[in-house]
């Protein structure tokens, strides 16, 4: 089962990368990326400066290789990749990359939405939101 | 003859580690069917204030049949992923 987690903050290069290696399949017409990004969020007065991200690996992978299989079936879709940060992420930096083919446009902006909002409601990946000072509260999707 | 003892090995995730001290324990389920959330709370009285979810052997579950027989249960936090 491939693993969906990467080490750190996800680079820009990283995110180019597939998006050049696609250029060769021409039977695609339409890409539809989700970036997520750690947002400094004041809570308390005190204001975010990072996320550490922890997970069930296996259980995450399991249920993200499930959730591919799903949208495949469900939309009309060439290519899926899906990569979520393990660990330290700074505010300002990319923590999930989301990233769907199809010929069709319809199909990718559809499938995206789909994609995320189940990532985010299934996907056991537990956020410590970092402050300056170092200490932390638990982060929870709303 | 005393029926066998189900002990199954227990993870617990992210605040809620944080808050037992503790990452893993090895339990004995009592006999029958089990709610997983009251048999944790029961263990674990403090973390009936939070909200989990369970997975047994990789499946999200929310009770055990007086049959199953257990490898790992997982007790995770809220999600927070993206």
């Amino acid at each position: 089962m491939k693993n969906c987690f990467k080490e750190g903050a996800i680079s820009p290069e990283f995110i180019a990368t597939p998006i050049a290696h696609h250029q060769v399949k021409t039977q695609i017409g339409a890409h539809q990326i989700f970036l997520g990004q750690v947002r400094n969020d004041k809570i308390d007065g005190k204001e975010v400066v990072a996320i550490e991200y922890s997970a069930h690996e296996d259980l995450a992978n399991k249920v993200l290789h499930e959730l591919r299989e799903m949208t495949f079936e469900k939309f009309d879709l060439t290519c899926m990749h899906i990569y979520h940060s393990i660990g330290r992420v700074n505010k300002g930096e990319i923590c999930l990359f989301v990233f769907v083919s199809s010929p069709r446009r319809k199909a990718v902006m559809e499938a995206i939405e789909f994609l995320v909002e189940e990532i985010k409601a299934k996907a056991p990946v537990f956020g410590k939101e970092i402050f300056a000072d170092e200490t932390h509260v638990w982060k929870e999707n709303l | 003859m005393e029926p066998s003892k189900r002990k199954v090995a227990v993870t617990y995730y992210g605040m809620l580690a944080e808050r037992l001290s503790i990452e893993t324990e090895e339990l004995e389920l009592p006999a029958g069917e089990i709610n997983l959330r009251d048999f944790i709370v029961k263990t674990h009285p403090v973390l009936a204030q939070y909200t989990f979810s369970a997975a047994v052997d990789l499946e999200y579950m929310e009770t055990l049949t007086e049959q199953a027989q257990p490898q790992k249960i997982d007790i995770m936090p809220p999600f927070a992923g993206g």
